[in-house]
């Protein structure tokens, strides 16, 4: 016997359990909304760091020490926004992501071009 | 792209030409002068036109126009692909974004250790540590942060197939900014084709060679992929075919050697072949102990 077939369904006669089922809160099994802004903080902050330990790295003065940094301090940024974007923080990790994809390519990819372009005058 | 000799080049002329430089920020202000010199303006003597046009006075280098349009050329056939094989998985993005950062990286990490010295004898120099990148480091810096980023975030999906070609047109036109710019060019020759970049001596295109090969390389993959291929096998395919070419083209190449006979390029290129094949070379391996 199947019990989607409406007459094996018993009808419910518990006037409580109807009332509790008729009045429930739609919101009643979601969990409450959580305010993005905790996100929003955490994901500028961070890029904020990142931004501060790249130009302190520059006062370094060793090229290719300070090369060797910045490519740690990029590839751990990427792969931290990713797992922040896949995992517990969404927006945060976008936020970082947002502030490295220009950094790196300025820094790795265009820099030189910037450069010789006179355009950090 | 490999502009190893350029980086040299460049080197050298910041060391002598530390007096005209100029300083990132300002002494007045929240930052302390950075010590960077900046050596501004193009030679424009040298290449085929390594200046596209003027705004101005501001010069439009022909390379950074080229490398900036091979990106947008190469992620625009990566989405073109993705779309054309109906992939809609967000982790094609991320594999897309781990290869760039990991290429950009890669390309710019092997050239830090060929010229550790050069580049930390030229202390403060912001040229010292925006300079040089190989494609051949990229290639490989970027197949191994995709390996990793997938055992970290658990990407089972296979993008080789969608990432080669794009990568292929990129390269070729990153190349046409080399050859403007006159880097990465080869050896002295008397054939007919040789180019004069600006010291009057005729060299092999090497650039031209590397856009045929790209070319060819484009044409072949696409015919491939029609006929059907296995997950990745595109890029395994792609990459076996550039460092093997890439370690031929070397020897005409005006690179400084290193090692026996072999130019540091070839030897990073050996590493990647190396790379690319370890689960063929490992299984031989383990055949032979049984």
């Amino acid at each position: 016997m199947s019990n989607k077939n409406p007459e094996n369904q018993k009808p419910n006669n518990n006037i409580n359990e109807q009332y509790i089922l008729n009045n429930q809160d739609p919101n009643f099994n979601t969990p409450p909304k959580k305010s993005p802004w905790g996100e929003i903080f955490l994901g500028l902050g961070l890029s904020l760091l990142l931004i501060i330990s790249m130009v302190a790295t520059l006062y370094i003065g060793k090229a290719g020490i300070i090369s060797i940094i910045m490519f740690i301090l990029i590839s751990g940024a990427t792969f931290l926004s990713v797992r922040f974007i896949r995992r517990t923080h969404p927006i945060a990790g976008k936020i970082l992501l947002v502030t490295i994809i220009p950094l790196t390519l300025i820094l790795l990819l265009f820099g030189a071009c910037f450069v010789s372009l006179g355009g950090l005058n | 792209m490999d502009s190893a000799v350029g980086l040299v080049k460049k080197l050298s002329s910041v060391r002598s030409d530390r007096i005209g430089s100029e300083i990132m920020f300002s002494q007045i202000g929240f930052f302390k002068s950075l010590p960077f010199p900046i050596s501004p303006s193009p030679n424009e003597a040298w290449g085929l036109k390594p200046v596209l046009f003027k705004i101005g006075d501001f010069p439009i280098e022909s390379y950074p126009v080229m490398l900036f349009l091979a990106l947008l050329v190469g992620i625009g056939i990566y989405v073109w692909q993705l779309k054309k094989d109906g992939i809609k998985s967000s982790n094609a993005f991320y594999i897309a974004l781990f290869g760039i950062v990991g290429g950009i990286i890669g390309a710019k990490l092997p050239l830090i250790f060929m010229y550790w010295n050069e580049i930390n004898s030229n202390t403060n120099s912001l040229n010292a540590v925006l300079q040089g990148r190989t494609i051949v480091g990229g290639l490989i810096g970027g197949s191994v942060s995709i390996l990793i980023a997938k055992r970290i975030f658990n990407i089972k999906e296979r993008m080789g197939n969608q990432l080669a070609i794009p990568i292929a047109v990129a390269m070729a036109i990153g190349r046409v900014g080399c050859l403007l710019r006159g880097c990465c060019y080869g050896k002295e020759t008397h054939i007919a084709w040789g180019i004069d970049f600006g010291d009057h001596i005729l060299r092999h295109p090497t650039q031209i060679y590397e856009i045929m090969f790209d070319i060819a390389m484009v044409i072949y993959l696409s015919l491939r992929k029609r006929k059907g291929v296995k997950p990745g096998q595109l890029y395994s395919i792609f990459l076996n075919g550039y460092l093997s070419f890439r370690f031929l083209l070397e020897f005409i190449r005006a690179e400084k050697v290193s090692f026996i006979i072999l130019t540091d390029f070839q030897i990073l290129c050996i590493v990647g072949l190396l790379f690319i094949n370890r689960k063929y070379l490992i299984s031989i391996f383990m055949r032979r102990e049984v």
